[in-house]
């Protein structure tokens, strides 16, 4: 019983792929400036 | 205002004060209160930071900002998810390794318990002062524009906020800020759907954002590199960075946000969901302001928003009256022309342009009769559209969106700073008796204390003229000082405590010496790149006085 409590007292393992997260994060910063800088181009005044 | 708006108004706030004190009554011990027994999942913990980042005035003011001056303040926001990713990697897991409750309690076992003591010290004032000013904003403005008393409405602010994060803790702020946060952008998304029913039949979207362009409210991205601009793509990215690595990363009231995670996967999707939603959530407020800019082409503006911040009868003044004519007319040409598909670009910019004149012109003539009057009016222009244009109900839904962002804020201010002050102060100075239940008793009563403070800020504020503005850059005049601390003990290893407490003391030193030369006019600095000078400052600064004063005195003795 003891070793079934300490068991579920133990966190699941992250298997999240941080680097990929890390990486989605900074292509889509890219994506929106690139977007934004296309926008601002367009209607240079 | 109608019954049924105060009535949604009402329901909405009085629903959310009730749930968050009720899910959260159950709060024994100083664990559950101050970091709710670590239970949060991600999207509580992404919601909440976002919630306690958006205040009311960024609600009331980003859109009028996009009205007076184009969409470029998205570019301030561009540093965020760098400094989300950076946290995720850096600071988390090591606040999660040691179990803090504040952020500062990493920097004793890091340094020593001056370092400690020097940056919560900073955190209390520079956020005691500003928790403040999120309460009085707002109240200003509702209270101009909808004339009720300005105390009253600070007090009911102020007041509401203190019931549940008293009673409730962190856990009740998250919860709070979750439903709030789902409010607010409801609220926003209903707003921008009534901005562009209000367009003239012949415009829709695509002719709409056509009309902000041509008009220069489209133009987001400056390239230029000037120091003394705000907003550029340079200062945004690298200056930005700073300023929010030292937020999220160091302010124990957004740090508080994310240490209740479940656990340390759900805190970093939490940062992460900040991460990718932030700017997107920013350039659809802007862009809500850029439409009720094109609204306002077609449906006749006021000359300005704050009439009501003034006794000035306008129009028992000549002048101002003859200035307004001249407005109206404009307002008309322009309409035109813009409705006549043949009409040349220039010739709409040229009409834009006389009208923007005339309405400056207005401002200061209003100024010579009225040496008090506040000319900055663009915090006004959106609350101005919503009591104009949407329907009842509708209106109050918008007006809890503002109370509950001004209340979502001060929330999460309250209990950072309550925290800090029981661990980082109470605990570790005067009080530390292991008595659960007293301890949980003192940091309710200094959120009680730190929330009647607040009040009395948000009461006085009125008094001292330049305390928004103030405040404003009030978070960059200390971010840079503790961020260039917790960069020295997450890097620099072989640091100790007294080159990071004196790199510390030198790096504010020449914050506060920047402004003041800035202020005076001597030298001429964004705001932003305090954080900057900052944090490079103390770095420098701790790397000197560690290798060239502190290890040559270790050195001489055993020389001699």
């Amino acid at each position: 019983m003891e070793e079934q409590a300490e068991y579920k007292k133990t966190p699941p393992e992250d298997t999240t792929n941080w680097k990929a997260w890390y990486w989605g994060l900074m292509i889509f910063l890219a994506v929106q400036i690139a977007l934004y800088f296309y926008i601002t181009n367009l209607y240079t005044v | 205002m109608s019954l049924i708006d105060w009535g949604v108004l009402l329901f909405t706030l009085l629903a959310i004060v009730l749930y968050g004190s009720w899910k959260t009554r159950k709060n024994k011990n100083l664990e559950s209160y101050l970091k709710g027994n670590n239970s949060e999942n991600w999207a509580t913990i992404g919601l909440s930071i976002m919630a306690t980042q958006a205040s009311a005035i960024t609600f009331l003011s980003t859109p009028g900002q996009a009205y007076e001056s184009g969409m470029g303040f998205v570019q301030f926001y561009f540093g965020l998810p760098l400094a989300m990713i950076l946290i995720s990697v850096f600071f988390l897991p090591i606040y999660y390794k040691l179990k803090v409750y504040t952020a500062y309690q990493y920097l004793e076992q890091r340094f020593d318990v001056r370092v400690r003591a020097f940056t919560a010290f900073l955190f209390l004032v520079s956020r005691g002062l500003a928790a403040g000013i999120t309460i009085y904003a707002p109240a200003i403005i509702l209270s101009t524009l909808l004339d009720w008393n300005l105390q009253l409405t600070c007090l009911i602010i102020g007041g509401l906020v203190i019931v549940y994060t008293v009673s409730g803790g962190s856990r009740a702020v998250s919860l709070t800020q979750k439903w709030q946060m789902t409010i607010i952008m409801g609220g926003m998304f209903a707003a921008f759907f009534y901005v562009l029913d209000s367009f003239p039949e012949t415009v829709g979207l695509s002719e709409g954002i056509d009309i902000a362009g041509k008009l220069g409210k489209m133009e987001i991205i400056d390239t230029t590199f000037d120091l003394k601009e705000k907003y550029t793509l340079w200062s945004g990215l690298i200056a930005g960075l700073f300023l929010f690595l030292s937020y999220f990363g160091t302010d124990q009231s957004q740090v508080q946000r994310y240490l209740g995670g479940k656990t340390l996967k759900a805190s970093r999707m939490g940062l992460m969901f900040n991460g990718l939603l932030k700017i997107p959530m920013q350039f659809f407020i802007l862009f809500i302001g850029a439409m009720v800019f094109v609204s306002f082409q077609f449906n006749k503006p006021p000359i300005i928003f704050n009439t009501s911040a003034t006794n000035i009868e306008t129009q028992k003044q000549e002048n101002l009256v003859l200035i307004e004519d001249n407005y109206n007319t404009v307002f008309e040409k322009k309409k035109e022309a813009l409705l006549a598909p043949e009409t040349n670009t220039k010739d709409i910019q040229f009409l834009q342009a006389q009208q923007d004149s005339l309405r400056n012109s207005y401002k200061a003539e209003m100024s010579k009769i009225d040496e008090g009057y506040e000319s900055k009016d663009s915090d006004y222009i959106f609350l101005t559209f919503v009591l104009n244009f949407l329907p009842h109900g509708l209106i109050g839904l918008l007006l809890a969106v503002i109370f509950s962002a001004a209340m979502s804020s001060t929330a999460g201010e309250l209990n950072a700073l309550a925290s800090t002050t029981t661990i980082d102060f109470y605990k570790k100075f005067f009080k530390n008796s292991g008595d659960e239940k007293k301890d949980l008793m003192v940091s309710k009563l200094l959120t009680v204390g730190w929330g009647i403070l607040a009040i009395i800020i948000a009461l006085t504020a009125g008094l001292f003229e330049n305390l928004i503005q103030l405040v404003n850059i009030l978070g960059s005049l200390f971010y840079g000082t503790i961020l260039g601390v917790f960069l020295l003990a997450f890097f620099f290893k072989k640091i100790g405590g007294t080159a990071a407490f004196t790199a510390g003391i030198t790096g504010q030193i020449v914050v506060l010496s920047c402004h003041f030369l800035s202020v005076y006019g001597y030298i001429e600095l964004g705001y932003l790149l305090y954080n900057l000078i900052g944090s490079g400052t103390v770095i420098i600064a701790g790397i000197l006085i560690q290798y060239i004063i502190i290890n040559n005195k270790k050195q001489t003795p055993q020389n001699g």
